[in-house]
C-alpha cells in the first residue's frame, strides 16, 4: 500500500506541473508565430506601427515564455525524480527525443529569444526579423520533441525490450520520431496553440477596440489574428480527424471510453452530448446513457472511414469478442504474467549462469511482450479507463 | 564580439521592467530545485544509490518482477 501512495504522489505531482505548463507554452507556440509574422509585416513595410505592435505582443509573449520555461524545467528533472524506474526502463527510447529537444531547440530558441528581446537597436533589422522567425522554430520544435516521447508511450514502436540490461533499447529512430502516432499528435496540438494564441490576440484586440485605446494598432493586430486563426482552424480540424483516427486504430479502448460505447457496433455513430448512467456496469444490458443525442454513423466514418466498420466497445474490449477476432483482457493479462515469470525465470537463470534456462525464458519473455503490461493488472475490468472523466472530457 | 554578446545580455536585463522580477523569481527557484532539493532532499538516484549498470538494472528488474 505503501507502494500505491508513492505513485498516485507523484502522478499528482506531475499532473500539478503539467497543468500549469500547458496552460502557458501553448500560447507561446502560436504567440511566437503572430509576433514573427507582425516583425515581417515592420520589415516589409517600415511602418513603425507594426514595430509598435510587435514589441507590445513580444512583451506578453516573453511573460508567458518565462512561465513555460520555469514549468517546463521542473518536468525534465520530474522524469528522474518520481519515475527513476520508468526513466532507466525507457531510456533508450527518451534519451535521444529529449536530447535533441534539450540541445537544438531548447538553445536555438534560448539564444535567439535573448537576440529578439534585447537586440532591438543592437543588431540589423533583418539579423532581429531571422531571430523572431527562429524562437517560433524552435520552440515548435521542442513541442515536436516532448511530442514524440509521448506518441511513443501510447504506440510504442522501434524498440526491443532487453532482459540483460533491462532497458528498451531503440531499433529506428525513425520509427519512433515518424511514427503516426506521435506526428498526428504534434501537429493537432501544435495547431491547438494557434488557435489559442489567436484568440488571445483577437480577445485583447478586441478589448482595445472597444475601449477605443490605440485603435489602429488594436485593428492591425486584430487582422492578423483572425487571419492566422482563420487558417490555424481548419489545420486544427484536419489534425484532430488523422489524431482520432489514430486512436480508433492503435488505442480502442481509449476510443471507447472517449465516446462510453460499452457494446461494439457497426455503423457506430458519435455522441454530441450525453448524461452517463453511473449505474452502467461491464458486461450488463442497460443503455450507457441515461440521454443522449447521437450523430448517426460518424464514429464508424471517422475512426476507421468506413461507415459500415466495427468500432469495438468496452464490453468486447473487456469480454472479448470470439467473432470480430478480438480476444478477451484475461487472455492478455495471463499472457502478460507468462512475460513476468518469463523475466523473473531469467534473472534467477542469470544469477545461477545457466545459459539454457536464460535462452528459454527469453524467447518466452519475447514471445508474450507485448502484453507485459497487462501482467500488472488484477482483473480484467482493470484495462478500463475512468469512463466518466475521460467521456466528459472528450464530449 | 564576445563583449558585444555578454553586452546585450547584460543591458538587457538590466532595463527589463516587470521581466526583472519574473526571472529573478526564475533563478531563485533554480537555485532551490538544483541546489537544496536535489543536493539535499531528493539526493538519492539510481547513480548514487549503485556504482555498475549492472546493479542499477538488478534495481529496476527487481521492481519490475516484485509481487504486488
Amino acid at each position: 500500500m505503501e507502494d500505491l501512495a508513492s505513485v498516485d504522489w507523484s502522478r499528482a505531482q506531475f499532473a500539478l506541473t503539467a497543468i500549469y505548463h500547458f496552460l502557458f507554452v501553448p500560447l507561446t507556440l502560436g504567440l511566437s508565430f503572430i509576433i514573427a509574422i507582425m516583425e515581417s509585416l515592420y520589415v516589409r513595410s517600415g511602418n513603425e506601427e507594426w514595430k509598435r505592435i510587435t514589441r507590445f505582443w513580444m512583451t506578453l509573449f516573453g511573460i508567458n515564455f518565462a512561465i513555460g520555461v520555469a514549468t517546463g524545467l521542473i518536468m525534465e528533472f520530474e522524469f528522474g525524480t518520481n519515475w527513476a524506474n520508468y526513466s532507466w526502463f525507457v531510456g533508450d527510447i527518451f534519451g535521444a527525443p529529449l536530447a535533441v529537444e534539450g540541445i537544438l531547440a531548447f538553445f536555438l530558441e534560448a539564444t535567439f529569444f535573448a537576440v529578439m528581446f534585447f537586440g532591438w537597436d543592437r543588431v540589423s533589422k533583418g539579423f532581429h526579423l531571422l531571430s523572431t522567425w527562429l524562437v517560433a522554430i524552435g520552440s515548435n520544435l521542442s513541442a515536436f520533441w516532448i511530442l514524440v516521447a509521448n506518441g511513443w508511450m501510447q504506440y510504442p514502436v522501434g524498440m526491443r525490450f532487453n532482459p540483460e540490461s533491462v532497458r528498451n533499447e531503440m531499433l529506428s529512430f525513425f520509427d519512433v520520431a515518424l511514427s503516426p502516432v506521435a506526428i498526428s499528435k504534434f501537429l493537432h496540438t501544435v495547431a491547438s496553440g494557434y488557435v489559442i494564441s489567436s484568440l488571445f490576440v483577437v480577445g485583447i484586440s478586441a478589448w482595445f477596440i472597444l475601449r477605443n485605446r490605440d485603435f489602429i494598432m488594436a485593428k492591425k493586430s486584430l487582422v492578423v489574428g483572425a487571419s492566422f486563426g482563420l487558417i490555424t482552424s481548419l489545420f486544427l480540424a484536419l489534425t484532430g480527424d488523422e489524431s482520432a483516427y489514430q486512436v480508433a486504430q492503435k488505442q480502442p479502448m481509449k476510443l471507447a471510453a472517449m465516446e462510453g460505447i460499452y457494446q461494439g457496433e457497426h455503423r457506430a455513430g458519435i455522441i454530441a452530448f450525453g448524461i452517463l448512467d453511473p449505474s452502467k456496469k461491464i458486461g450488463d444490458a442497460k443503455s450507457p446513457f441515461l440521454f443522449d443525442l447521437e450523430i448517426p454513423y460518424a464514429l464508424s466514418l471517422l475512426g476507421h472511414r468506413d461507415i459500415d466498420a466495427f468500432v469495438p466497445g468496452i464490453d468486447d474490449l473487456v469480454l472479448g469478442n470470439e467473432a470480430k477476432g478480438i480476444a478477451p483482457a484475461s487472455e492478455r493479462i495471463a499472457r502478460g504474467k507468462e512475460a513476468l515469470s518469463a523475466l523473473k525465470s531469467f534473472q534467477e537463470a542469470k544469477k545461477e549462469g545457466d545459459f539454457a534456462r536464460m535462452n528459454q525464458s527469453k524467447a518466452l519473455l519475447e514471445a508474450n511482450i507485448k502484453d507485459l503490461g497487462y501482467g500488472y493488472l488484477s482483473s480484467p475490468e482493470a484495462t478500463v479507463p475512468p469512463v466518466a472523466l475521460t467521456f466528459i472530457v472528450f464530449m | 564580439m564576445w563583449r558585444k554578446a555578454w553586452e546585450l545580455y547584460y543591458e538587457g536585463f538590466r532595463n527589463l521592467t516587470l521581466g526583472k522580477t519574473l526571472w529573478k523569481l526564475i533563478l531563485l527557484k533554480l537555485l532551490v530545485m538544483f541546489v537544496i532539493l536535489k543536493g539535499f532532499v531528493f539526493d538519492t538516484t539510481l547513480g548514487t544509490m549503485f556504482k555498475s549498470q549492472e546493479e542499477r538494472a538488478g534495481f529496476v528488474l527487481e521492481n519490475l518482477i516484485k509481487e504486488r
